[in-house]
């Protein structure tokens, strides 16, 4: 039965998406809510949720400014769609971070590099590290690793310093980026590390470390399974460089 | 404190301390251009008796708020990021840096909009501020919240009815929070800028439909200015501008509000966004109606 909580997250999509409250007001019933509350929605003046028009644009141009390099791409007539996509209404929905929704609603345009603009905005966001055993290792939480075809992070690092400072006003005035203004994007893959506030390259193995990493283990796991690639002297080395780095954290001294 | 288990609110809300007017502030408010607490206080020191802090643990506190807590000067925790009727919302991080807080500005309760003030996750981008749909069932829920976060601070929760164009939900908003005030056994922050807004919105008079709500539940009371606001789709609201100009309604509800509030504690202007000599007059008249309140002479 559906409660509260769902009728007022309905609530909170309409005030975004004019379009959804028309419907709404049309007959449509969203299934997340039952009768007697789309009859609440129904008793109430439907122009009062449009007295603050300027609510979609200010959420559009909070993701823009943590989502430059792809909002441009898309085009600044594009971006303004975003409030009636599904990819917001279902985040809404599953309360789930809304830059995830949108750089994920970009990928179709932006491609390679909106999955490193979400990359970067994941590795901004505080997430609790998991419980740690004793000897084991982890991942540190604002840290991740990403692989994308060999160009991107030049692309990216190009497509801001042609944004400059004030995405917005660089958007006001061409309206979108060429991506073609970018560079070449090669076929080879290529893995990034991407933490708060950097990103970096690294070897295949490296990144395939760091995977294994997203999961507590303990060194002698590790040890197993990298040992056709890394001596143990070799694997402890990389630890502790990367436990100096801030990258892995752990209750263990490699 | 005594917990809501031994004592009940009514009998608890006598040890709290009565605190008089005071202002609001938010983080950056004075940078902005607004008001100067401290300034205030040394000019006006009855209109500024306390600062309630809003806090958005995110961003934290502002110079003003710290200088005026490390001048050990009464304050009120105003929080600006819990959904209170939401249980995923009372994630341990954010309770202990709200635990954090508290120690830090020693607040006499904490308070603020019982509302959806983020959707999903708290992030930058969710903020915005809804009502709590006006229906038995959420209030329960609202409820609970506030019991939760009174048992992990040790401090009492008042509840704010808070501001909005639209509300959704059979009950009449003082209704709502009457039921809120008895099931959490708490006591509420009256806004009533906010409740004209919502007087205007349901065709109401100012006083209409408060006739069987129990003032004595009411400890704080907020005024602000207010403006009346027509869309093009010829929609008309009270837009809560928290400028100098309140509202005749407002006023009488505050009025009204301070006849029949015999546990009132404390009242707060809410002008953070003006420079001082414009909104004097609206400190001048709150501090002269306090004075006839029977708690506002103790102070």
């Amino acid at each position: 039965m559906p409660t509260h909580t769902e009728l007022s997250l309905i609530i909170a999509r309409m005030h975004f998406d004019a379009a959804f409250c028309e419907r709404i007001y049309s007959g449509h019933r969203p299934s997340e809510i039952d009768e007697a509350q789309h009859q609440m929605l129904l008793a109430v003046d439907p122009r009062s949720f449009h007295c603050d028009p300027q609510r979609p644009h200010r959420l559009v141009q909070s993701l823009l400014l943590e989502a430059p390099v792809s909002s441009a791409i898309a085009g600044l007539d594009f971006v303004q769609h975003f409030c009636s996509s599904e990819h917001f209404h279902r985040a809404i929905m599953l309360r789930t971070y809304m830059i995830y929704a949108y750089l994920e609603w970009l990928e179709s345009k932006a491609k390679d590099l909106a999955r490193l603009e979400r990359a970067i905005a994941s590795a901004r966001r505080r997430r609790s590290s998991p419980e740690l055993g004793p000897q084991e290792l982890v991942l540190a939480p604002h840290c991740l690793t990403l692989q994308v075809p060999e160009g991107i992070l030049d692309r990216y690092q190009k497509a801001m310093q042609l944004l400059g400072k004030d995405p917005l006003a660089w958007l006001g005035q061409h309206q979108r980026l060429d991506p073609r203004q970018l560079g070449r994007v090669r076929k080879n893959p290529e893995s990034l590390i991407v933490a708060q506030g950097s990103i970096s390259r690294c070897s295949h193995g490296m990144a395939q470390l760091l995977t294994a990493l997203r999961e507590p283990c303990t060194l002698e796991t590790l040890e197993r399974r990298f040992s056709e690639e890394l001596s143990r002297v070799e694997l402890g080395e990389i630890l502790r460089d990367l436990r100096d780095d801030g990258l892995v954290i752990g209750n263990t001294a490699p | 404190m005594h917990t809501a288990a031994d004592v009940d609110f009514l009998s608890r809300c006598r040890e709290l301390p009565t605190l008089g007017v005071g202002i609001s502030t938010e983080y950056g408010a004075h940078g902005a251009g607004g008001l100067d607490p401290k300034l205030l206080r040394q000019e006006h020191p009855e209109w500024a008796r306390f600062l309630e802090i809003g806090v958005e643990i995110e961003k934290g506190l502002d110079e003003d708020a710290l200088a005026w807590v490390r001048a050990g000067q009464p304050t009120t925790y105003h929080f600006l990021d819990i959904n209170l009727d939401e249980k995923e919302d009372f994630d341990p991080g954010w309770l202990g840096e709200v635990q954090q807080c508290i120690e830090r500005i020693k607040p006499a309760w904490l308070c603020g909009d019982a509302g959806m003030w983020h959707f999903g996750p708290r992030d930058r981008n969710h903020m915005l501020l809804l009502p709590p749909v006006l229906s038995s069932s959420s209030a329960k829920a609202l409820a609970q919240g506030v019991s939760l976060l009174r048992e992990h601070c040790s401090l009492e929760v008042l509840p704010e009815n808070p501001p909005a164009t639209a509300y959704v939900g059979p009950m009449h908003i003082m209704e709502f929070f009457a039921q809120v005030c008895e099931q959490a056994d708490t006591g509420m922050l009256l806004d009533v800028a906010h409740l004209a807004m919502f007087q205007h919105l349901r065709g109401l008079s100012p006083l209409e439909g408060l006739e069987s709500f129990d003032f004595s539940r009411v400890i704080e009371v907020h005024v602000a200015g207010g403006a009346l606001r027509q869309c093009p789709n010829g929609f008309s609201f009270i837009e809560d501008t928290h400028g100098p100009d309140v509202l005749p309604a407002t006023w009488e509800l505050f009025e009204h509000t301070l006849a029949n509030a015999p546990n009132l504690k404390a009242i707060v202007v809410e002008g953070e966004r003006n420079q001082q000599s414009q909104i004097a007059p609206v400190f001048e008249r709150a501090q002269a109606l306090w004075q006839q309140h029977p708690a506002g002479g103790a102070v």
